[in-house]
């Protein structure tokens, strides 16, 4: 009695259950959608395993060409083209000079210095750092209109968010062209590139930032009689700043490896550098080159993680 | 004189979630007066009308003799920096050191340019230090915020309403996160700065006991209506079983003192 009484306690669970759900015609047509799609896709990509084990030996081949990295243009002074009639320590020195030196000076740096390894090296992380600065000074009130709790009207909401959001989906390699032909190749160029897409991307960080702030402190900041902008510095400033600087820092570090591939489109950087010697089949100096962009990578990571536990 | 006098004042949510239903209430200048009842009653949704962050849906509601539907821009400011609140949750910033969570106190007598110039240097640093030795924890002037204790943090926001020194002082269930002994220590606090600066207190309290035992007047508040408003011997036991009878714990409360959107920081 007792038995059976359990048994039907248990029967009972298995009633309560669930009923399974049922995986109708629905689910297999978009299994079958998707299969398709992955097809397709593969199709489309040219994806072929049997060429690319055959090619792996020319992977080999061509690693090996790289082998050993020819440092020779950054540690050969004769590749830095040094200019005659002005000492080395007149043209490393800030000091003023007597005109036709100065001439001579200024045109090493500007034209000589950056062609080289180490100068186009130096290039890429002033645009980086040039193109950050000027996107957070230009992002940071954005995010503040662009975030719904902080902004001033509903319209400027939309109209900065939509902004926002175009500019976002134009590539920096794109925004780099167009800025090539605006305002000519070099630096400049690739650096309004940067400075463009970094601001969209940080102004939609910001304001999403800004929209997850604790709310009860900015009650409680706007009971004590303070107006908009004592709110935003005593209510909301402090509670995003750990991630603007963090937004920031991560931007950098990206903004460094886009300076570097700018180049590559004549937009100043070290990229250029390495196109150049990668179509002219000097792979050892392309090697040395790829290495220098690996240490800056690494060294920009390491710092900017440092400074990150530091601040935050 | 008047402090508050509300007629009819209801607040209304989404259109449908009614958080405070037509409630009469008279404070005198100097008056201490307790509200309890249960959780989801309204009590803070009818604070944070009385310190003019929400206005009411319906009704009328008079602070210092100025209608609050009347005051705008610098004045309702103004309004604003005459109550000084504190928060069960305290609604410090974590991140900011002690003495600028004090010094926040003052914004509605500063500038902008001074209170942004205090951020990085802070001003009025005695006044700072005299609000913390009040509440008894001046040894944490420079301490980051978030690092202090529950209680010690509420004694912040204390200080802070100090800094403010406000006209009436509105407390939200200030001790409902502290513990017992604390509580105590920090409702008769309150009571002792309003006794000697002569201000108004208002407070929301989750413990019967503490209202009864230190109040004056207590008003039991119940679905959104007063109940009763009587001093603490004329409270009975019936009344307060009325009070919490068929009051489930945590029925609906989180849709009823919550705001209907999250509130703009530009308004």
């Amino acid at each position: 009695m007792a038995q059976q009484s359990a048994a039907q306690g248990e029967m009972d669970i298995f009633s309560e259950a669930p009923p399974e759900p049922k995986r109708g015609l629905r689910f297999f047509l978009w299994l079958l959608v998707i299969l398709f799609l992955l097809v397709w896709s593969f199709q489309g990509a040219k994806i072929r395993p049997g060429e690319l084990v055959e090619g792996i030996p020319q992977i080999f081949a061509t690693v090996g060409r790289m082998l050993p990295p020819d440092f020779s243009k950054i540690t050969d002074a004769k590749s830095y083209f040094f200019p005659e009639g002005i000492s080395l320590t007149q043209l490393l020195s800030p000091l003023p000079l007597p005109e036709e030196q100065q001439r001579i000076k200024r045109r090493w740096w500007d034209n000589t210095f950056p062609q080289t390894i180490v100068g186009a090296t130096i290039e890429t992380i002033q645009m980086a750092l040039a193109g950050t600065f000027l996107a957070l000074l230009v992002a940071f009130p954005v995010g503040f209109l662009a975030a719904r709790n902080t902004t001033p009207h509903p319209w400027v909401y939309s109209g900065v968010r939509s902004v926002l959001n175009f500019l976002r989906t134009i590539p920096d390699l794109a925004l780099g062209l167009l800025f090539v032909a605006a305002v000519g190749l070099g630096a400049f160029a690739g650096t309004l590139a940067l400075f463009i897409h970094t601001t969209t991307v940080l102004g939609k960080l910001l304001s999403e930032a800004v929209e997850n702030i604790d709310e009860g402190v900015v009650e409680a900041i706007r009971a004590t009689g303070a107006g908009y902008t004592q709110i935003l510095a005593f209510a909301v400033l402090p509670q995003i700043l750990p991630d603007l600087i963090s937004f920031t820092l991560y931007r950098l570090e990206t903004n460094i490896r886009s300076a570097s591939v700018l180049g590559l489109i004549g937009a100043g950087g070290i990229g250029y550098l390495m196109n150049t010697s990668f179509r002219t089949f000097q792979y050892q100096e392309a090697a040395a080159i790829v290495l220098v962009l690996v240490v800056l990578v690494v060294l920009v990571d390491y710092a900017s993680s440092r400074l990150r536990e530091w601040v935050v | 004189m008047d402090q508050y006098r509300l007629e009819k004042v209801s607040k209304i949510f989404d259109r449908r979630l009614v958080a405070v239903d037509g409630i009469d209430l008279g404070v005198q200048r100097g008056e201490r007066v307790a509200l309890i009842g249960p959780s989801g009653a309204g009590k803070t949704t009818l604070f944070r009308m009385l310190n003019c962050t929400l206005r009411p849906t319906a009704g009328r509601l008079w602070i210092n003799g100025d209608e609050v539907v009347t005051l705008h821009g610098k004045r309702l400011r103004e309004a604003r920096r005459k109550i000084g609140t504190i928060y069960q949750q305290h609604n410090l910033v974590p991140r900011l050191k002690v003495v600028h969570n004090v010094l926040a106190g003052n914004l509605g007598q500063w500038s902008t340019v001074r209170s942004l110039s205090s951020l990085f240097r802070p001003v009025d640093l005695e006044l700072a230090n005299r609000a913390l030795r009040q509440v008894g924890i001046e040894e944490k002037i420079f301490a980051r915020t978030d690092e202090l204790s529950g209680g010690q943090q509420q004694r912040v926001a204390i200080a802070r309403v100090l800094m403010q020194d406000p006209e009436a002082i509105l407390a939200d269930e200030p001790v409902s996160s502290v513990d017992p002994s604390l509580a105590t220590v920090i409702v008769k606090l309150l009571i002792e700065i309003s006794q000697k600066t002569r201000k108004t207190l208002l407070i929301n309290l989750h413990g019967v006991d503490l209202a009864l035992a230190y109040f004056p007047r207590v008003v039991g508040i119940k679905n959104g209506k007063a109940l009763f408003d009587l001093p603490p011997d004329k409270v009975s036991d019936s009344l307060l079983e009325e009070l919490y009878s068929g009051h489930l714990p945590d029925n609906q409360e989180n849709g009823l003192t919550d705001e209907e959107s999250k509130p703009l920081v530009y308004q």
